[in-house]
């Protein structure tokens, strides 16, 4: 890597189901605001932006000509990226590459999305092939009820190992003034009442549809020293596709988590996973997804993280915090959301997440963003003066 | 601003009309299923994978597969159940816009060769409560005259009782 | 299927949406719907006049918030006539149109397209418009509040 980038500033909006106070570049700027004033830097020093949000979504095309004038840059160099679920985590590495080739000092990321305006169900039928499967998708909820499904196969995990997931993740989204569902939940029990989407999937186990942005700024080693906020550096970061539902013929398969880790890992001589990184903010959208894919990053055997969920190893003053802000199973405005667990990380990293920082001593950070059924995005962080 | 004041937004139907090519490949694929019933798959002259649906080269070692007839098999249209779920919550279909509500199953069928297909499982009627891995399932086409030349020609996958 | 013949799927996406303006467009066109005003915003930096009206200054992220009654009058900047028909959900009427872009007296904005106030043109002969042109709103009677509440920008007579 030619020049080490770090992240100088973090911010985000609170997210809603609705944010109907705001139109779609007034919501981008404040979480703008939020990262400037994150950073202590004025709009002008910014000197690249990457935006993105989903496709169809809000049923606006060219989203970055409306962003533009929103997120303070106009008359600068400015690209959308968009690529599903892993949008936001695709954000922070073009981020990270702008500084990464000397090209740019300071760059920032913007994400969002509001789904309350179109129809996510729609828009997430649109991703598969017209010519061989729209017709047989089922969206996310359709997808994660097969992951629930074969993980309790394959793991001979109980029908309530979701639902612990879900109450520790609620009770990090109660600490986190960001998050979207605080709700009060207090025992397994009371999470087993939430209905069912298709079974084994609760409405528990699911991501809600939220509408927020989140926006990063990320520097070079350089500028980043003279900055007023602690860096977090990036170590490195990488994105793996998979074959499609070609072949595979819809199985389910975790080959591109499994992948993204494994390169981060062996690239930055992580030997013990759970030892070396301090926190892990991981996108996943279900419940049962969260305990899958732990297993499939390589933190633990295969069918060993329903039983360290049972044994609280994941709260945020565990042993091994795993999405202390409540993760996407609390929050998630798609666009956005990939951005937020890299922002969640380095929060994390600089010690300044409040009621939900980590109680571990912060070292590493792992922040992946998944989509598209095949696509994963992980970086990983660490603090400063290691 | 107060904090009251009537917020206004804009509903609009965004409709767009498409023609999607379908290629040599899947465009034979699927004008045999709607003509003849028959399911097509291709095998990789590189690495021997059978690929489903055909297409005109191998994702992961890029050999380029010839055109139809040369390697193109049709399959028996029989399988075996894999799993399966209940899909209860509304779908949205988006060329239509309208939300499609009434509860359908899907399976997951390994077919021959080893191949993965997810299809409605039906008929409608269908008890779910007997279904079970492993149970035999053959394809049924919907009738000559209501096929399109889509993958939903195949109408659905039933139980082969032994 | 012949050799070299293509087999195309017809295809459509519809989808329904329903985009919200936010707070300070919201009291724009509630203005407009209610009192048949329109109103503009005035950057306290700069002191232009924005109309449309925005809430973030795109130069410094500053929050816009000084209203500024505007009259229904001004100027037109530049035309054009649309014959092309690319669907009901897309255009405001059946083509062929006409659409101006005007500068209302007292704002700023209208000469580019980005930021200006882009409207339909009637009760006019084509032969008659030409940039300078003094016109003013119509007002729709059962206004909705949107846009479309200003009919058309006529020529004052």
């Amino acid at each position: 890597m030619a020049i080490r980038p770090a992240i100088v500033g973090v911010g985000q909006t609170y997210h809603r189901s609705k944010r109907p106070d705001v139109n779609i570049g007034e919501l981008c700027t404040e979480a703008v605001r939020a990262a400037l004033e994150d950073a202590k830097l004025p709009p002008e020093k910014i000197g690249a932006f990457v935006v993105g949000n989903m496709e169809l979504f809000e049923g606006r095309y060219m989203q970055d000509m409306w962003q533009t004038d929103f997120v303070g840059a106009v008359g600068k160099p400015l690209i959308r990226v968009t690529t599903g679920g892993t949008t936001g985590g695709t954000l922070a590495s073009v981020a990270f590459e702008h500084v990464a080739s000397g090209m740019f000092d300071l760059v920032m990321a913007v994400g969002f999305e509001k789904q309350s305006e179109g129809d996510t169900r729609a828009g997430l039928k649109t991703v598969a092939d017209p010519l061989w499967n729209r017709w047989q998708t089922t969206g996310a909820i359709g997808y994660f009820a097969r992951v629930a499904t074969f993980y309790i196969k394959e793991t001979g995990a109980p029908e309530d190992a979701g639902s612990r997931v879900r109450l520790r993740l609620a009770r990090h989204a109660a600490r986190n003034p960001h998050a979207h569902l605080r709700m009060d939940l207090e025992s397994v029990d009371q999470v087993m009442k939430f209905p069912y989407l298709i079974p084994p999937l609760r409405q528990s186990d699911m991501c809600p549809a939220s509408e927020g942005a989140c926006a990063i700024i990320v520097a070079s080693e350089e500028t980043a020293r003279k900055l007023p906020r602690k860096p977090v550096w990036v170590d490195d970061w990488t994105s793996v596709h998979k074959e499609m539902v070609y072949v595979r013929g819809g199985r389910h398969s975790t080959a591109d988590l499994e992948m993204a880790a494994d390169r981060l890992f062996r690239r930055n001589g992580i030997r013990e996973p759970m030892k070396d990184i301090s926190v892990a903010e991981i996108y996943a959208p279900a419940t049962w997804a969260e305990l899958e894919w732990l297993e499939a990053y390589g933190f633990c055997e295969k069918g060993d993280a329903w039983k360290l969920e049972e044994k609280g190893q994941f709260h945020f003053d565990g042993p091994f915090p795993v999405n202390p802000s409540g993760g996407v199973v609390c929050t998630n405005p798609i666009g956005a959301t990939g951005l937020i667990r890299v922002a969640e990380c380095a929060l994390q990293l600089r010690g300044d997440a409040g009621e939900h920082q980590i109680t571990r001593k912060p070292t590493r950070g792992f922040s992946t963003a998944w989509g598209g059924s095949g696509w994963t995005v992980a970086h990983l962080l660490s603090a400063d003066g290691l | 601003m107060e904090e009251r004041e009537e917020r206004l937004s804009q509903e609009r139907i965004m409709e767009i009309r498409y023609r999607w090519s379908a290629g040599p490949y899947l465009g034979r694929f699927l004008a045999e299923l709607r003509d003849k019933g028959k399911f097509y798959v291709v095998r990789c002259p590189g690495c021997e994978r059978f690929l489903l649906p055909p297409r005109i080269v191998c994702s992961t070692c890029y050999t380029r597969i010839p055109e139809y007839p040369d390697g193109w098999i049709a399959l028996s249209g029989r399988g075996i159940l894999l799993d399966w779920q209940r899909v209860i919550y509304p779908q949205m279909d988006p060329e239509t816009g309208e939300v499609r509500d009434e509860p359908f199953l899907h399976g997951t069928f390994r077919l021959d060769h080893d191949l993965l297909f997810v299809h409605y499982l039906g008929p409608a009627d269908l008890d779910e409560g007997r279904l079970q891995e492993g149970m035999k399932v053959e394809m049924v086409m919907k009738p000559q005259e209501q096929r399109e030349g889509k993958v939903t020609d195949i109408h659905y996958f039933r139980i082969v009782e032994d | 299927m012949a050799s070299g013949e293509a087999f195309v799927v017809e295809g459509k996406l519809r989808v329904p949406y329903d985009n919200w303006y936010g707070t300070l467009a919201s009291a724009f066109f509630r203005e407009l719907r209610d009192h048949g005003k329109i109103r503009g915003i005035r950057c306290p930096a700069c002191e232009k006049v924005y109309m449309p009206p925005r809430s973030v200054c795109p130069r410094c992220l500053g929050t816009l918030s000084v209203w500024v009654d505007l009259p229904p009058t001004g100027t037109l900047q530049t035309f054009t006539v649309v014959h092309y028909d690319y669907g009901q959900y897309y255009q405001p009427m059946k083509p062929p149109y006409l659409l101006g872009i005007i500068r209302l007296d007292g704002a700023d904005t209208g000469l580019c397209h980005l930021l200006g106030e882009c409207h339909l043109l009637g009760e006019v002969e084509q032969q008659e418009l030409a940039p300078g042109l003094r016109v003013e709103a119509r007002f729709r009677e059962d206004r909705k509040g949107n846009i479309l509440d200003i009919v058309y920008f006529r020529p004052i007579r």
